[in-house]
């Protein structure tokens, strides 16, 4: 029960957390109306997640591992880019706000910002759900796995959407501005694990050499602990990753954090001040 | 709406896309499983028993059952450690199938879950002409 409990909560925790701060976002803006839009698209992952997984296992029975891992693969890299694309756009919407003058970015969600945050919805959720939705129904068909196993697993889950729950409330209450750069600092750390994975996948796929440790803290924090797990899930941590993962995450973390932090807003505070 | 109508286009594409897939593997891997010899194998902390397996050329059908009380995985690595094929999330109690079809070769089996490989998870797999 409680192996199974925390797989899922890894599987879960991410697409929770994007969905979350998406709802979040949208509610602080003054645009829930969106919000069920935003659910469409989540549901539309969670449909096509358990049609497929169906589909899968009553025609072939499993996915053969090239092309499960390229497919989780390119929508690790599908996600990386809208969130990217996500965390640029929120933050100047950010600068745009005065203080806690909310409603001034009323207007600026066109539909392209709508979509994309439909689209984002619908990808971190599609990405986990095939390989939750197969582990599912392995588990339901197993004869050995009992049904504690099939309830650890769901009360993971349950666990992950209950996270994103507690930030759509939670994200509610705190000041606007430190909403918004809270949330980009941490979806930027996601992003990079995003990154990391995907290049994780593709090399299981064969599809690009990644082989190697780059170091090994098997002995301090394995990602097999539950904290490890945690972390593995939201910000694709791994104990013993390969050279390649850790330079896809640093070559993504380094520069967006930068400028995501210290960008050109602040740069062109300062040429007005001096000049 | 016109969001939904698209975000519903794509989900629809991508079902489309990946029933194509599964029904492609469905030719090969469809007709081999039925046939294949099976090979069981069970996991626990921390090695495989069998840690030794021979078979013979072409599909084989590995039944990989986790006994022990934390969660494994069994992946077939080749000769050069490239992934052949690999069962994941398998939580105690569980078993999950995996079907090959094994060239000739020496090739090993490994749990990738942090630390168990080093703690013994680690297996030889001989595929004869």
């Amino acid at each position: 029960m409680i192996p199974t409990y925390f797989l899922m909560l890894r599987e879960g925790l991410e697409a929770a957390l994007i969905v979350g701060i998406i709802a979040a976002y949208l509610a602080r803006i003054g645009r829930r109306d969106m919000l069920p839009m935003v659910a469409g698209g989540v549901a539309a992952a969670v449909g096509l997640s358990v049609v497929v997984g169906v589909v899968v296992v009553a025609t072939v029975g499993r996915l053969p591992v090239v092309v499960q891992e390229t497919l989780e693969g390119l929508a690790g890299l599908a996600a990386v880019a809208v969130l990217t694309w996500m965390l640029f756009w929120m933050r100047r919407q950010g600068r745009a706000l005065k203080g806690e003058l909310e409603h001034g970015v009323d207007a600026a969600l066109g539909a392209g910002g709508a979509m994309a945050l439909v689209a984002l919805a619908f990808v971190a959720v599609a990405r986990e759900g095939l390989e939750t939705v197969l582990f599912l129904l392995a588990v339901i068909t197993s004869a050995g796995a009992g049904v504690d196993t099939l309830i650890g697993g769901l009360l993971g889950l349950a666990t992950a959407v209950g996270f994103g729950l507690a930030i759509f409330v939670g994200g509610a209450r705190v000041n606007l501005r430190q909403f918004f750069t809270v949330t980009g600092v941490v979806l930027i750390f996601v992003a990079a694990g995003l990154l990391a994975f995907a290049v994780g996948a593709l090399g299981e796929a064969g599809l690009i050499v990644n082989s190697g440790t780059a170091y090994n803290l098997n002995g301090v924090l394995p990602d097999s602990t539950p904290l490890g797990n945690i972390l593995r899930g939201l910000f694709g941590y791994r104990s013993q990753p390969t050279p390649l993962e850790v330079v896809a995450y640093l070559l993504y973390l380094v520069p967006v954090l930068t400028l995501f932090v210290v960008g050109r807003p602040s740069l062109r505070r300062r040429v007005v001040a001096t000049g | 709406m016109a969001v939904v109508r698209q975000a519903a286009s794509a989900a629809g594409l991508i079902t489309l896309l990946a029933i194509g897939l599964a029904a492609c593997g469905g030719s090969t891997a469809g007709s081999s499983a039925s046939t294949a010899p099976v090979v069981r194998i069970s996991a626990s902390e921390y090695a495989f028993d069998p840690a030794t397996v021979d078979v013979g050329a072409g599909p084989v059908t590995f039944e990989v059952t986790n006994a022990g009380t934390v969660e494994h995985e069994f992946e077939i690595l080749d000769a050069d450690d490239g992934v052949v094929d690999e069962v994941e999330g398998l939580v105690p109690g569980l078993t999950r199938d995996l079907t090959v079809d094994l060239e000739p070769g020496t090739y090993t089996y490994v749990c990738r879950i942090a630390g168990h490989e080093a703690a013994g998870m680690k297996g030889t797999l001989t595929v004869d002409g």
